[in-house]
């Protein structure tokens, strides 16, 4: 799923500047997993708007409204009713649902709550962990299941690098080394070979070097 | 006709709980009581939370007050006696009742005990010394939280407790333990330390008698945290001196063996428990025997509620020292005794309870139409030792079908089992036995359970069951210390002794060079302390065998562990046949040579005065029995996995938390007995599983289920299955409903605690008993207190009764809440929002909370708000958390002040930066 985090409340307080009807707006997907965007954030978010106005002694009208996915134009259709009535969208989907929002109402104003942070999984609960980049040339079948390019922090593909150091990254003890991983990995499936093989230059055509990226399939469009 | 009716003969905890046990089985009930107040004795006693629960079941009576006071099917009558009883020919009695005349079926006698009256030993100085108090006294000036030195009138800078005042003593008649005062000491002397934290407090005693899940923890932090200092010693005077009102205590110092004089400003008396003086009377009226001490004694020591008199049962102090725990299982082994009677007297079929699911601390009721649920009545029994095999025969009795799952070859486990209950398991239709095998996963809630069971050879067989009684046991094993001896021809572990045959049991064969033909034995009872109850029984039994075939014996232990009925009588027999208790401190040593030498540093023989090196006592032994230590058995943590309970102290099944006494587990439906839960002695996992069968029977027994609780409901089209909910359930409710793609809660397993509605990012989640709206609906500019039914709301509701000075008048409002743990982060929000300068959550203590850790994401949660106000520049001290025992009134009146205080000097959350 994608993972994000709410932003600082000065940082939303700023970009708010000068509206005094706001409509915070959650997703009832990924954000609402990761905690980040549901409609219990939503009416976190919304108190806490509210609470700064009160404590400055303005007035400001904040509505909630979360739907399915934010990244569904019928879903965010369902915003059509409301939306009108306000200086500003807060959206508290990722960054993908802020853009659908933006570009179903294009007169609104669609400011982003959250940060949209990586595609990962919660390692337990409350706390969650990178494991996938996007890079669109999936490569885990040679890495014994652990995905080097989003989980070292070089996103070395022939690694590991001389900062491993008792299995933890140079970067920090709190990452352990993606290479590690893969080694203890490979060496518990007997596997040990397939490092044997070099990896060649990565091919980032199939991410972002190609401009953004479309995916199709003839067969389903209608 | 005879009456149905069953009365209840005071309305202490025991009868209390059997009340309401009755009540839910489906009996009507009448509860006599003579005082005016339903409660007992423990509705005297104080809460002694200090920054968490101390684990005194203090707060279990407010449960058990509330609800026989709130069921239809339970007559409270206060202010009466029961002045006579006639035995009706077809069964029953008529029994006479403050002038008036009523029919029963049965009559369950829970009238108590009375405090030992201290001024029976007046060289301690109770009633002469204003200074010396019974520890009663104490308990009421704990009650409701303020300062001691106000409510007693003096200072409490030095505190001393006696131990034993009118127990373990033959001088007033007493010669057994009171089994309570332990504790309850230890628990006071936190209590005391927590509100005078400079206070100095001193216990003199004679034994440490541990009881619960885990004393040696809270003697531990007793010791390490408050300071309190313990010596072994029975005062034998206690004397006021000078003019400032101190008492002085003569003791004898086991340290300098010499007599010492002390000075306390407060030296409590921690009476014990004696037989209520109309025991006699009620005694004579019924035909009851009574014991030595004057307690109502049961006919059969193996089925303590059942007297001699048919239709006539007994639960709590009245048949000897209980604490308020053992009171309230007691009510439900009473409860159990009088329908397993009733079932057979009317010659009906089995399963002739009328049951429901009973009643757990925390339960709300639903008004309405109770949603009635097909249920499994077979109920799983893990583990064929004797607690398996009793569980699974009551069950039997009461209707339900048993299948236990034994690991090993055969039925019996460590004790072997007696071969009529070995041969009943043979040909009972209604109990089937699986041996060889184990539980290898567990599906489903409780009323519908998944059992797959390995066997031999890899056969896997499916059980649907309705209830899992867990009866696993223990491990026994030497105490590390002498594990590489366990070899040794000369060392026998305590249990093993009669299978191995008693060493001294030969006489001459055994060539001992001691005096008296026979040999030395030394028996070392090294346990912790929540085991020793369960292991000195048998200690004393091999000690006065070895005495009777001329031996020479040593009993070495750290503390004389009596409390069990009749042990204390034993102990002083072996004492008077020779025997030599050496109560150590250190660990003893054990020379292994082709001979075994033990040494053990005995504090009571000093030397002169002025000796400061306690004796060291060199047995040269023919024979060592060691006691064994109990441990949890090596797949517990597994098989909680599997079955999703919680594990507790030192590893073994149940949390520790006074509301899941005796048997309950954190999932409905599961309960864990005997010594799986802890070392217990046979007859305690006997009683277990009673207990235990009784309560699954009622869930389950029926094929029926009625849910007429409130729980909490997913919205399956809200649910985003972040699996949050089934994450933080306490008692494991929940579960992923494949079909509908998304949560959904049992009703049968929910306990309506709330918790899960407020962790739920979707808001998907709603408690029936207090939805969101509800509370939203209650929230008011006021400053505003979310409080615990159980405990909070108890206490603030005294407080707002105490007077004008009380939290109402001052404005407070307060929301109450089945558990904090339903307060969510936005309820707190929305109170700042409607204007609220500050808000306060008061739940349980920590360790306390009626569903285990509700209380725990409160404290998160408020934490995270102050956090959040801060982010709007809001002062986080606004919202606060405090724990609040059912009874602290004054506790809460001061919480409630401090938020107050607060939200003066902070003022309204509005306007200050205008612009
Ligand atoms: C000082 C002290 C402190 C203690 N502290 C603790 C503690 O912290 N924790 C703990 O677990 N235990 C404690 N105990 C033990 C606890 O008090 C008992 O376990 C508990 O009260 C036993 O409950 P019960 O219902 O059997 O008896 P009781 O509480 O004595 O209740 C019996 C009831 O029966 C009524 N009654 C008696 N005769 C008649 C009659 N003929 N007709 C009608 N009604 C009658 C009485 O009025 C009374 O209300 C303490 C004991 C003492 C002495
Ligand atoms: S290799 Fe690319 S697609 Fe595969 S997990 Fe890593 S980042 Fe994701
Ligand atoms: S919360 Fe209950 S058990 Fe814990 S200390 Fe208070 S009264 Fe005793
Ligand atoms: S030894 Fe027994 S009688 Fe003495 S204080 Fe302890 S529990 Fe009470
Ligand atoms: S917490 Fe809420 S969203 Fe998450 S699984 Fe439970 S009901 Fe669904
Ligand atoms: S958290 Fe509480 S209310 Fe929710 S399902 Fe579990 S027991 Fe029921």
């Amino acid at each position: 799923m994608i993972v994000a985090e709410r932003k600082s409340l000065d940082e939303i307080l700023a970009m708010l500047q000068g509206c005094s009807r706001v409509l915070v707006a959650g997703c009832g997907t990924c954000v609402t997993v990761c905690m980040a965007g549901g409609e219990k954030e939503v009416g976190v978010l919304a108190s806490l708007l509210r609470l700064a106005a009160r404590r400055d002694g303005r007035t400001v009208e904040v509505g909630e409204a979360t739907v399915e996915r934010q990244c569904e134009w019928e879903f965010v259709d369902r915003l059509a009713p409301v939306i009108g009535g306000y200086d500003a969208v807060l959206s508290m989907g990722c960054g993908a649902g802020v853009q659908t929002i933006a570009q179903r109402f294009g007169g609104a104003r669609v400011l982003p709550a959250v940060n949209t942070k990586f595609i990962g999984i919660p390692e337990k609960q409350g706390m969650w962990v990178e494991m996938c980049l996007g890079c669109g040339d999936c490569i885990l079948d040679r890495t014994g299941g652990i995905c080097p390019v989003a989980r070292c922090s070089k996103s070395l593909l022939n690694g590991p690098c001389g900062g491993s150091q008792g299995g933890k990254c140079e970067v920090s003890q709190d990452i352990t080394c993606a290479w590690q991983l893969i080694y203890d990995r490979l060496a518990a499936l007997g596997r040990l070979d397939l490092l044997e093989k070099e990896f060649a230059p990565k091919d980032w055509s199939k991410n972002r070097d190609g401009g953004p990226r479309r995916v199709t399939r003839e067969a389903i469009m209608l | 006709m005879q009456s149905s009716r069953v009365v209840v003969v005071g309305a202490g905890v025991a009868g209390m709980s059997t009340a309401r046990s009755l009540a839910a089985a489906g009996a009507r009930v009448t509860l006599i009581e003579a005082r005016e107040r339903v409660g007992g004795m423990a509705a005297d006693y104080a809460c002694k939370g200090t920054d968490r629960c101390n684990k005194c079941n203090v707060c279990l009576v407010h449960d058990l007050v509330r609800d026989v006071t709130s069921r239809p099917a339970i007559e409270v009558m206060t202010g009466c006696r029961l002045d006579g009883a006639q035995a009706l020919p077809a069964g029953g009695y008529r029994l006479r009742v403050g002038g008036r005349e009523a029919d029963c079926s049965a009559v369950v006698l829970a009238t108590g005990f009375e405090p030992f009256d201290a001024s029976g030993r007046p060289e301690l100085g109770y009633g002469v010394h204003p200074a010396v108090i019974t520890a009663l006294d104490l308990e009421r000036a704990l009650r409701d939280g303020g300062a001691l030195e106000e409510k007693l009138g003096r200072p409490v800078a030095s505190v001393a407790f006696v131990q034993c005042v009118g127990s373990r003593d033959l001088r007033c008649g007493r010669g057994y333990c009171s089994r309570v005062c332990c504790m309850y000491s230890l628990r006071m002397a936190r209590a005391v330390r927590h509100r005078n934290p400079s206070a100095e407090v001193t216990v003199f005693y004679m034994d440490f008698q541990g009881a619960g899940k885990d004393p040696g923890d809270l003697r531990r932090k007793a010791e390490a945290e408050d300071g309190v200092r313990f010596i072994r010693a029975r005062p034998s005077e206690v004397a006021p001196v000078g003019d400032d009102g101190r008492a002085m205590v003569w003791f004898e110092d086991p340290d300098a063996g010499a007599c010492r004089l002390a000075a306390f400003d407060l030296v409590v008396l921690a009476v014990g428990i004696a037989p209520d003086r109309d025991a006699r009377a009620l005694a004579d009226m019924f035909g009851l025997g009574v014991d030595e001490f004057g307690f109502f004694a049961p006919a059969d020591r193996a089925d303590a509620a059942v007297t001699r008199a048919p239709g006539v049962f007994i639960a709590g102090a009245c048949g000897g020292p209980r604490d308020i725990a053992e009171s309230v299982a007691d009510g439900e082994r009473a409860a159990l005794a009088v329908l397993r009677e009733q079932a057979a007297r009317r010659a009906r079929e089995r399963a002739a309870l009328s049951l429901s699911a009973g009643t757990w601390p925390g339960r709300r009721v639903l008004p309405g139409k109770p949603e009635t649920m097909e249920v499994s009545s077979t109920v799983l029994v893990l583990g064929g030792g004797v607690a398996g095999m009793e569980a699974a025969r009551m069950l039997s009795d009461l209707g339900c079908r048993a299948v236990i799952v034994e690991e090993g070859p055969y039925l019996g486990g460590q004790a072997g089992g007696a071969s009529s209950l070995l041969a009943r398991m043979d040909e009972d239709a209604s109990v089937d036995v699986l041996v060889s095998s184990r539980l290898a996963r567990l599906g489903g809630q409780v009323g519908s359970f998944e059992a797959t069971c390995e066997g031999p050879g890899g056969l896997v067989s499916e059980v649907s069951a309705g209830a899992v009684i867990v009866a696993t046991g223990c491990r026994r094993e030497l105490p590390e210390a002498t594990r590489e001896l366990a070899s040794r021809d000369d060392v026998v572990g305590l249990s093993a002794l009669e299978e191995m045959g008693l060493p001294w049991a030969g006489g001459e064969e055994n060539d001992g060079d001691c005096a008296g033909g026979g040999g030395r034995a030394v028996i070392w009872v090294g346990v912790r302390p929540d085991t020793a109850r369960a292991v000195f029984h048998q200690a004393l039994c091999a000690a006065l065998s070895a005495l009777a075939a001329g031996w020479e014996v040593y009993v070495l232990a750290p503390e004389v562990a009596v409390p069990e009925p009749g042990d204390e009588r034993l102990y002083l027999e072996a004492r008077g046949a020779g025997a030599v208790f050496v109560k150590y401190r250190e660990e003893p040593q054990v020379e292994a040579g082709a001979a075994l030498r033990v040494i053990v540093m005995d504090p009571s023989l000093g030397g002169g005065a002025g000796d400061d090196v306690p004796g060291a006592l060199a047995i040269d032994a023919d024979v060592l029995v060691v006691s064994e230590e109990a441990y949890p058995q090596s797949g517990t943590s597994h098989l909680a996995t599997v079955l999703q309970v919680n594990a507790g102290p030192a590893g073994f099944f149940q949390d520790d938390n006074v509301n899941f006494l005796p048997v309950l587990t954190n999932r409905r439906g599961i309960f864990a007995v005997g010594g799986c839960r802890g070392a217990a002695a046979l007859s305690d996992a006997i009683f277990d599983a009673h207990v235990a069968a009784y309560l699954a029977a009622r869930l389950v027994g029926t094929g029926r289920l009625h849910v007429d609780w409130a729980t909490a409901r997913v919205d399956p089209k809200k649910c985003a299955l972040c699996l949050t909910c089934i994450r933080t359930c306490p008692h494991r409710a929940i579960d992923v409903d494949g079909e509908a793609r998304a949560a959904k809660v049992s009703r049968a397993a929910c306990w309506g605690c709330g918790t899960c509605a407020s962790e739920c990012p979707g808001k998907a989640i709603c408690l029936e008993s207090c939805t969101d709206d509800e509370i939203l609906a209650q929230v008011t500019p006021a400053v505003t207190a979310f409080c615990c039914d159980h405990s909070a709301l108890i206490a603030a509701r005294t407080a707002m009764a105490s007077g004008p000075s009380g939290v109402a008048a001052a404005g407070l409002n307060v929301i109450p809440v089945p558990c904090s743990g339903k307060v969510d982060v936005i309820h707190l929000l929305k109170a700042f929002e409607q204007g609220a300068a500050a808000v306060m959550v008061a739940g349980c203590f920590d360790e306390g909370c009626h569903f285990l850790s509700g209380n725990r994401r409160a404290h998160l949660r408020v934490g995270e708000v102050a956090s959040l106000l801060r982010t709007v520049g809001i002062e986080p001290e606004r919202v606060r958390f405090y724990h609040i025992g059912p009874d602290m009134s004054a506790a809460f009146l001061k919480a409630a002040e401090e938020t107050m205080q607060v939200a003066r000097e902070l003022g309204a959350v509005t306007g200050r930066r205008a612009g």
